[in-house]
């Protein structure tokens, strides 16, 4: 193994992720070679990820002063637009029954108005030389007379 | 799992000592990945707070599908990405460009504090900042892998699982990751 080809494979030495044989020709460099070995001190020490630092002991306790305010004020907001439903559907259902009566009303009185105009056209077509003549009393002598 | 359900109806249901369990149970994972990113206790806590209160604010929108805490680990790798580039806007990161100089300790700029503690405290600071302008650079993808991977130890199976990609890209990805890298540190030490 050269020099070039130590340099390109110092980080997967130090992982661990070379085999057998790359690792035995490395290493054997390193001994003969100062510059690589130098190299390689450099970086072995400079590629470590051991120095995080720890979450404040308060973290927790933080987050918590944040959240919970937050979280009820989303409750408050959801029981609102439940309570908000609820009441548009109450109205909408109220809405239905009152257009629906009033549609049932006015058909009522069209059909009377109908049977009225009906009635009417009957009494001149049949009797419009009886101007004066009430047809009830029409009714009433016939049937007097079949009696 | 209906311990698991349950558990979810009460974070659901705004439970406070159910999210206080969260909290408890990821914040160093959560800390860790934003720490990888950012290099910054500070900072990373910051994103970490972010983290918790984005995930009382979803959970609705968490239907069990994953792991809670992959869900987690992808809102915080998200937030995480989004604060660096806003710490890079701001001209906060630093970048390595300045090279090694064997004669000269003070080769890097260091913070004040960091001038005034012992040599090997100071080197160890150097190497750290060397390190972490060197992730920095990486493309954005394989930044994640490799702080994922680095810094909260996790196994290949995981990360793909919370980067919602392949086995092998995430093979990849760590490949290209650690030969960036080492170009990086090479160059550095080198010249």
């Amino acid at each position: 193994m050269n020099c070039n080809a130590v340099h390109n494979n110092l980080i997967f030495y130090l992982d661990n992720e070379l085999n057998q044989e790359e690792k035995q020709e490395l290493e054997k460099h390193l001994e003969t070679c100062e510059e690589c070995n130098n190299l390689y001190n450099q970086i072995a020490a400079t590629y470590t990820f051991e120095n995080i630092p720890e979450v404040s002991a308060d973290f927790t306790d933080n987050v918590m002063e944040k959240i919970v305010p937050s979280r009820k004020v989303d409750f408050n907001k959801q029981q609102f637009i439940k309570f908000s439903r609820r009441i548009a559907a109450a109205i909408l259902f109220m809405l239905i029954s009152v257009s629906a009566v009033y549609i049932f009303t006015q058909q009522q009185q069209e059909r009377y108005a109908q049977q009225q105009d009906a009635e009417a056209e009957i009494r001149n077509y049949y009797f419009a030389d009886l101007d004066s003549y009430d047809l009830n009393t029409y009714y009433t002598s016939n049937t007097e007379e079949e009696e | 799992m209906g311990t698991q359900k349950d558990f979810l109806q009460k974070l659901k249901k705004g439970d406070a000592q159910a999210f206080r369990q969260v909290v408890e149970d990821h914040k160093d994972m959560v800390f860790t990945t934003a720490f990888g990113f950012v290099h910054d206790k500070a900072e990373a806590e910051d994103i970490a707070q972010e983290v918790f209160v984005e995930v009382f604010n979803s959970i609705d929108k968490f239907k069990g599908e994953s792991k809670i805490s992959t869900w987690i680990y992808r809102i915080t790798v998200n937030k995480s990405i989004n604060a660096l580039k806003k710490m890079k806007r701001i001209g906060k990161v630093k970048q390595t460009t300045t090279s090694y100089d064997p004669e000269n300790e003070n080769s890097l700029e260091l913070p004040d504090d960091a001038k005034s503690t012992p040599d090997a405290i100071q080197e160890n600071q150097e190497r750290r900042e060397i390190l972490e302008s060197a992730v920095n650079e990486l493309p954005e993808n394989q930044k994640t892998a490799f702080v994922l991977h680095k810094y909260d130890g996790l196994a290949y199976k995981q990360i793909s699982e919370i980067m919602e990609t392949s086995l092998s890209s995430v093979e990849s990805l760590l490949h290209r990751a650690k030969s960036n890298l080492q170009k990086k540190l090479v160059n550095y030490y080198q010249s």
